[in-house]
């Protein structure tokens, strides 16, 4: 497995949704680095841009202005070209939250996530494709036996473990997950997050974990970015950030969480 | 007491039974379409004389040898309407298959290239302007007018049609492609480095096809409406092939002497494979999910890595 280190470096990304006069900006200018060994966290409310930071990040949406460099290269640089964009893609990989249309419903999940292994990685050997989908089953906790099911065929949860499967088949170096366990009721979100966490560590690679939740923000990552309104109001170490925040609306977060202490819970664990 | 117990037992049985079983009421769903079909396939076993030749004198009323009487020619009226079902359901399949590739392909191409940019958007939009116009073209006027800028042919006679009935199938897939387009697994399928044209076959149309398929039919019977129509007014099929609008209109000089065998026969085949057809095409959506659980089951077992 490659431990190949990467840089991720956003400068001065920008993003405008609309036309003129309607003219929305949805992440106001943002520098931001993200390291092989980062574990990125980005907390903020609904509408705050955290969303659309992670798409950027990953292309499916375009920055309006600044740049985003991956290694030194500008993503719309790795995406203009087939091998560039499967290159890219098979380094850096996204889960998104919504769990029932992130699976085509016609699919089973063994072609869904054999697909992303075929075409990033050039694997066809069927022999090979099992045993790298037995592999993945075994580090998630997956069922090899639901491979064979359609999504409607299961709960949120497993679904939302199986989009892990399809994005993390690839081995990729950095893990952008959007707001991957909102839609999960609580237990299942802590076997979610443990299953993250741990496969993360393992690998030794990047994450960027976007989220309104702060426990399950705090559990899982190292740094912390906290954004309103499409700006960062807060940013640094996750444990100095929950000590002392510095922003009125971090304090507002904070205050707002009514649950155990974060830091006991990640303790706890 | 005795009669309660044994329908509870019977009862999950039969709803058992009716889950597994889903031909039942597909067959009876098809029936019309299944009849109408047959009776084209099996036209020479079922008429009893040659639809093309002189077979008895002329205008005989119908009797115990000639069923539906004898036309101005001396053909029997029962061969040629029983091959007139041959030329209907020729047309009307060729029509329904054609009608609806095309349609899903070009509305699959309408619904993708809206919102993209360049050359694509162009003519998506193009092709989504023409075929509302097209839309608001007389079914009849439009085909009248490509038979006759083609000249009467079979295939001027099909591309007419085609291009009447295609705007359905179109307007549909475009509306089920503005849909799926917008799901997640989409972006899924980009992110894992499916390229735009394989998504749109493997993940789009799939997923898009579902009210062309079942609009199918419909077009079957809107073309055998069209082609009556058309051998009604003499631009459809050429003379002596049993075609019902042609025998329709040919009848009509004698309908006033009293001899009506020869327009009302046809007449009455086409009202009733129409309501046939529709009615087959209105039961297809609640028997659908029916017949493709059957199908889609043993893909269940297939790919198991257990």
């Amino acid at each position: 497995m490659s431990q190949e280190a990467f840089t991720l470096r956003l400068a001065g990304v920008r993003k405008d949704f609309g036309h003129r006069r309607r003219r929305i900006t949805a992440v106001q200018p943002i520098e931001l680095e993200v390291r092989s060994d980062s574990r990125l966290g980005v907390i903020g409310e609904s509408g705050s841009g955290k969303s659309t930071l992670a798409r950027m990040i990953v292309g499916l949406e375009k920055p309006t202005a600044g740049t985003i460099e991956f290694n030194g290269r500008p993503v719309v640089d790795w995406l203009s070209s087939r091998t560039g964009r499967l290159e890219y893609r098979r380094r850096v990989q996204y889960v998104a939250q919504d769990t029932s249309s992130s699976f085509d419903p016609r699919q089973t999940l063994f072609e869904a996530v054999a697909t992303p292994l075929r075409f990033l990685c050039g694997v066809t050997d069927p022999h090979e494709v099992r045993s790298r989908l037995r592999r993945i089953a075994d580090e998630l906790a997956l069922d090899p036996a639901m491979f064979g099911r359609r999504p409607h065929q299961l709960s949120g949860g497993q679904r939302q473990r199986f989009s892990l499967a399809r994005a993390l088949v690839v081995e990729p170096r950095l893990l952008i997950c959007d707001e991957v366990v909102s839609a999960l009721d609580v237990s299942v979100q802590g076997t979610v997050l443990n299953l993250i966490k741990s496969y993360v560590s393992r690998h030794g690679m990047g994450l960027v974990f976007v989220a309104h939740g702060l426990p399950a923000v705090s559990f899982i990552s190292s740094e912390l970015i906290v954004m309103k309104r499409g700006a960062v109001v807060e940013r640094g170490n996750v444990a100095e950030v929950l000590a002392a925040p510095s922003h009125p609306y971090t304090r507002e977060l904070l205050s707002a969480y009514s649950g155990p202490d974060p830091v006991s819970l990640e303790a706890a664990r | 007491m005795a009669e309660t117990h044994v329908s509870a037992v019977l009862l999950p049985r039969a709803r058992a039974a009716r889950t597994h079983f889903p031909w039942g009421g597909a067959a009876a769903a098809f029936l019309p379409l299944i009849v109408i079909v047959l009776v084209a396939v099996l036209a020479p076993l079922i008429a009893p004389h040659d639809p093309e030749k002189t077979v008895a004198d002329t205008r005989l009323a119908p009797s115990g040898e000639f069923w539906f009487g004898t036309d101005s020619v001396g053909m029997d009226v029962f061969s040629r309407v029983v091959f007139g079902a041959r030329i209907a359901v020729r047309f009307g399949i060729t029509v329904a298959v054609c009608a609806t590739a095309i349609g899903i392909l070009v509305g699959t191409f309408i619904g993708l290239s809206e919102r993209s940019r360049g050359i694509q958007s162009a003519l998506g939009g193009a092709l989504n302007r023409v075929s509302d116009y097209i839309v608001a073209i007389p079914d009849i006027i439009l085909a009248i007018v490509v038979v006759g800028i083609m000249g009467a042919s079979d295939l001027s006679l099909l591309i007419a049609i085609v291009l009447t009935l295609v705007q359905a199938p179109i307007k549909l897939t475009r509306m089920e492609v503005l849909r799926v387009r917008n799901e997640a697994y989409l972006e899924a399928a980009e992110l894992g480095g499916e390229s735009r044209a394989r998504a749109a076959f493997v993940h789009v149309i799939p997923n898009s096809i579902g009210p062309a398929m079942r609009n199918m039919p419909l077009i079957f019977g809107n073309c055998v409406i069209i082609l009556a129509s058309l051998g009604f007014i003499g631009v459809g099929v050429n003379a002596p092939t049993p075609e019902w609008g042609y025998m329709i209109s040919s009848g009509l000089s004698d309908l006033m002497l009293g001899e009506w065998w020869e327009t009302v026969f046809p007449a009455v085949f086409v009202f009733l494979s129409v309501l046939g057809i529709a009615y087959s095409s209105r039961a297809i959506p609640r028997v659908w999910p029916r017949i493709a659980a059957a199908f889609s089951t043993p893909s269940k077992k297939r790919k198991n890595l257990a």
